[in-house]
């Protein structure tokens, strides 16, 4: 994978990748199978209710159908895959230094924002219902320390529980050094007074 | 509903004088070149909206093997039916 777009420092590695839940898409795709099938099933009810007479009109321009059809279908496989690389490109990389949030609102519409780990305050996951629970996604809500910045959310998120022990885990190694290091000179200072 | 269509059927026959085939067939030519028409505008929609597509794979994909397999898969799809598209408008 090419990480470059990123701007990595250079000791800096990505941890984890979170992105969506697969079953987000899924809906989309269900959606645009709906719409594609819909066109089809309207045809042959068209073909048995309507007198055998206007059955033969429409069947005698079959091709034209077809290439109505055709291009219906082209227009949901194109809106399809604008969809899912909205899906895909909505990202949070986890990296050794910060969490690198990447929000892909739409195909002219990206935002890109910092977290350092030391500015974290509290990560939340909320998995609310039956089938969150059952496919392991939910919300992830990180709330940082200083005042006036956003809280970064990511929706539906697959497997946000181990996102979040990442993120812990990360932030303990980023904060606990600093915290050691201030308590030791904090205990110097005292010996040497 | 069936007496409704037939009624309809009826009223656009004596309409045009000839039935619905024969209405199509006299504006063959002008059905056809609008035909080609939207086909050119729905293509030059396509291949626009592909570039936007490809750029955003290249740009932010990082190279992953889902965005190549994505690629492979929307080419293979677009191609069929572009294809299937070109064929009815041949035999129209």
């Amino acid at each position: 994978m090419v990480f470059s777009q990123l701007e990595l420092q250079p000791q800096e590695t990505i941890v984890l990748e979170v992105r969506k839940h697969w079953i987000v898409f899924i809906g989309h795709a269900i959606f645009s199978f709906i719409a594609a099938v819909l066109p089809l099933v309207a045809y042959t009810l068209l073909l048995v209710f309507v007198p055998r007479t206007v059955a033969q009109q429409i069947i005698s321009h079959f091709f034209l159908t077809l290439f109505v059809y055709s291009l219906w279908l082209l227009l949901i496989w194109v809106v399809l895959f604008i969809r899912w690389t909205n899906y895909y490109l909505d990202v949070w990389y986890i990296t050794t230094e910060r969490i690198i949030d990447i929000d892909q609102k739409g195909v002219f519409h990206r935002e890109i924002s910092n977290l350092r780990f030391d500015r974290i305050q509290d990560v939340t996951v909320e998995v609310s219902g039956v089938v969150a629970t059952f496919f392991k996604f939910g919300n992830l809500r990180v709330q940082t320390a200083a005042e006036n910045s956003k809280d970064y959310t990511m929706n539906n998120v697959s497997h946000p529980e181990h996102a979040r022990t990442i993120i812990f885990e990360m932030h303990n190694k980023k904060i606990r050094p600093s915290h050691i290091e201030v308590a030791k000179s904090s205990e110097g200072t005292d010996g040497l007074r | 509903m069936t007496s409704m269509l037939l009624a309809t059927t009826t009223a656009v026959r004596s309409a045009f004088g000839h039935s619905w085939s024969g209405v199509l067939n006299t504006a063959d030519l002008s059905l056809k070149n609008i035909l080609w028409a939207i086909f050119t505008v729905v293509f030059i929609v396509y291949v626009i909206t592909t570039l936007v597509l490809l750029f955003h794979w290249r740009q932010y994909g990082m190279g992953t093997k889902r965005i190549v397999a994505a690629k492979i898969i929307y080419f293979f799809v677009s191609i069929i039916i572009i294809a299937v598209a070109l064929f009815s408008l041949f035999f129209i």
